[in-house]
């Protein structure tokens, strides 16, 4: 993106792509590497020191694709990433080390992310030893302790010796989060954290999440397909269609002057818990295309009701507001 | 007219009976969408599950009634059930998307649907399935199709499509948009409703969404622990709840009009329903639960005149 922000960048995102290869049957006649799925197919922002981001789209978008690549679990096709000036993907094994007790993950599903064999204490003081944060036993489990407190378990010491399936749903993921917190990471990025949990215990989680960031100044990168929950925690927004941003802006910009037609389908699909607001139809025509075969030009014209002859070539991202930026010829000033 | 009456279904469980449902009563008339919501493990789908006896080995139904047009479907026989069973009710499962065979293609599988029903012609069956898949708003030339070759959007018509084949009077569908994306979501939603609005269909729509139901429903029945704890016309519920239920879970939902203001959780978690409960079965969690809720059970009782509810103390406690 070409915007200057004057708050600190702790991420910096370039050209990133990440094509995977189709596996095709023996037999079919295609060679392995003609076709590519486009996850990430070129995708440029920046996360800023202390902010909360959430990177929003429907499934098979990209966002948990490019999760992992932030995270490095994989490597990408094309780009860069550095993290506070260092270059992720050109980072020794030895300096990585050192990027990875700042960034920590949790996952979606609190059932499935915690290893059902081990017990809580062994699940947070992993991270601890894995990465050589604590050397003593004693100072490991105090971290633990301390972990565990944050995010709200008044009592550590009762749930050390507890086993995953012991607990609540929430209290899992609590636990993931206190995984993720025990070695003072700067950046948090968590792939749907909410989607698995009930209502009531969903709310529970977000206002921790958003407790700790106050309290220990994280950074945060929320991948999520709920724009609701988006726009509670996040302080900027991304939208995400095929592979590319197509909107990124402040979380409120983006919610109530949305800019690109995507963003306005997905916002205008969204049903409310308000039953004399009842609305019909979405504003946008067909299904998602492949990831194999994306569009030419726009990716979005073959289903935007507003596209024309200027969507033939794939737009840019364009200013509609402050730090908000829209990748749409509509938007163009004239 | 479809009446359950003080239905109760237990597991049986090593520890003992677990009280899965434990006297729910409503009903459906024609035409109608009745939500039946509540969180994670309620009871919801294993009310669904009860009325048209589909249940595992493990459940009992202890007691009541389902009352369709007036006969008690709880006390017919296997087979005279098998003939009520998508002719009258028809049921589209949760994580439908997955349930279809992919080895058959979708034709044969509602083909399959149809003539274990009625009896039909080969002719007469394919004209049903066009009919179906234009009601459904899928190609019909699509029919010979495998479902590996349908989105999750146009499984789902599929699944819509194959509960409809015998004609039944009331539908149930268990989570029917949960696993869909919101484009595709409003879409099967706008369907339903409108499959509703041509064909009179009633339906019963079991979610844990309240913004799914407070887009389709008409009535809504609040489910927690194995019983409605309120039930009522959508637009009392949602505008005026008076359960400290549904008060705290309709406010802890994001939602996109509101403002930063901090949303608010339930405390605690849901009992533990093979031992002793609390006779209200929110004690414990409930901001306004006094000695009482512990010791009487609260009864559903009127609380409007679209409305009902099961809480000792909901004529004092002032919402939000």
């Amino acid at each position: 993106m070409n915007h200057v922000d004057n708050a600190n960048v702790l991420v910096q995102i370039k050209n990133l792509k990440k094509h995977f290869p189709v596996r095709r049957a023996f037999f079919s006649g295609v060679k392995p590497s003609e076709e590519f799925v486009h996850a990430v197919d070129g995708i440029s922002f920046d996360i800023h020191d202390r902010e909360a981001i959430s990177i929003v789209g429907e499934s098979g978008c990209g966002k948990t694709t490019l999760a992992r690549l932030i995270l490095r679990l994989m490597e990408p096709t094309e780009g860069t990433i550095t993290f506070d000036s260092q270059d992720l993907f050109a980072a020794t094994k030895k300096e990585m080390r050192k990027v990875r007790v700042q960034m920590q993950a949790v996952f979606q599903d609190p059932y499935a992310s915690l290893d059902p064999k081990k017990t809580i204490l062994q699940i947070v003081s992993e991270p601890l030893s894995v990465n050589h944060v604590t050397k003593r036993g004693r100072e490991t489990f105090e971290r633990v302790n301390a972990a565990l407190t944050a995010v709200g378990f008044t009592s550590p010491q009762r749930f050390l010796a507890k086993f995953p399936y012991e607990l609540s749903g929430g209290q899992r993921q609590r636990v993931a989060m206190a995984r993720a917190m025990a070695v003072n990471p700067r950046l948090i990025i968590a792939d749907e954290p909410v989607s698995m949990l009930d209502a009531s215990i969903r709310a529970e989680i977000l206002n921790l999440m958003l407790n700790l960031q106050q309290e220990f100044n994280l950074t945060y990168v929320f991948i999520t397909h709920d724009l609701a929950v988006a726009r509670y925690v996040s302080d900027r927004m991304a939208v995400m269609y095929l592979g590319r941003i197509v909107e990124i802006g402040p979380a409120e910009d983006v919610c109530t002057k949305p800019a690109h037609p995507y963003t306005k389908a997905l916002l205008s699909a969204l049903p409310t818990t308000n039953p004399q607001q009842r609305h019909e139809g979405v504003e946008v025509k067909g299904e998602v295309p492949s990831a194999v075969k994306i569009p030419s030009g726009c990716r979005f014209r073959p289903r935007c009701l507003y596209a024309f002859d200027k969507c033939e070539v794939e737009p840019e991202m364009i200013k509609v507001g402050e730090g908000h930026y829209a990748a749409c010829w509509l938007v163009e000033k004239p | 007219m479809l009446r359950v009456e003080d239905l109760k279904t237990y597991y049986k469980t090593p520890q003992g009976f677990l009280k899965a449902v434990d006297g729910v009563s409503f009903t459906l008339e024609k035409g109608e969408i009745l939500g039946l919501v509540g969180e994670s493990a309620c009871g919801k789908t294993t009310v669904a599950l009860s009325t048209i006896r589909l249940l595992s080995p493990a459940a009992q139904v202890m007691g009541g009634k389902v009352l369709l047009h007036g006969e008690d479907l709880l006390e017919k026989t296997e087979n005279e059930m098998r003939q009520v069973r998508w002719r009258n009710i028809s049921i589209i499962f949760q994580g439908a998307l997955n349930s279809l065979n992919p080895v058959l293609s979708v034709k044969q599988q509602i083909a399959e649907a149809i003539l274990a029903h009625l009896h039909l012609s080969g002719e007469e069956v394919d004209t049903a399935i066009n009919r179906l898949f234009t009601a459904v708003r899928l190609d019909p030339d699509r029919k010979r199709n495998y479902p590996h070759e349908f989105s999750g959007g146009m499984k789902q018509r599929v699944m819509i499509a194959m509960a409809l084949a015998c004609n039944p009077e009331v539908v149930i569908a268990d989570e029917p948009t949960t696993a869909l994306d919101v484009i595709v979501q409003r879409q099967i939603l706008d369907l339903i409703r409108n499959l509703r609005d041509e064909l009179h269909l009633s339906m019963i729509l079991i979610t844990h969404d309240l913004s799914v139901v407070a887009q389709l429903c008409d009535k809504v029945a609040i489910m927690y622990a194995g019983k409605i704890v309120e039930f009522g016309d959508i637009f009392t519920i949602f505008e005026n709840p008076k359960h400290p239920y549904t008060q705290a879970l309709l406010k802890s939902i994001p939602k996109m009009e509101a403002t930063k203001a901090r949303l608010s959780h339930i405390p605690g978690s849901v009992p533990d329903l093979t031992g002793e409960v609390p006779a209200c079965r929110f004690y414990g969690r409930c901001q306004f639960g006094q000695r009482v809720c512990e010791e009487v059970e609260p009864k559903i009782e009127q609380s409007g005149p679209q409305s009902s509810v099961a809480c000792h103390f909901w004529r004092s406690i002032e919402p939000r």
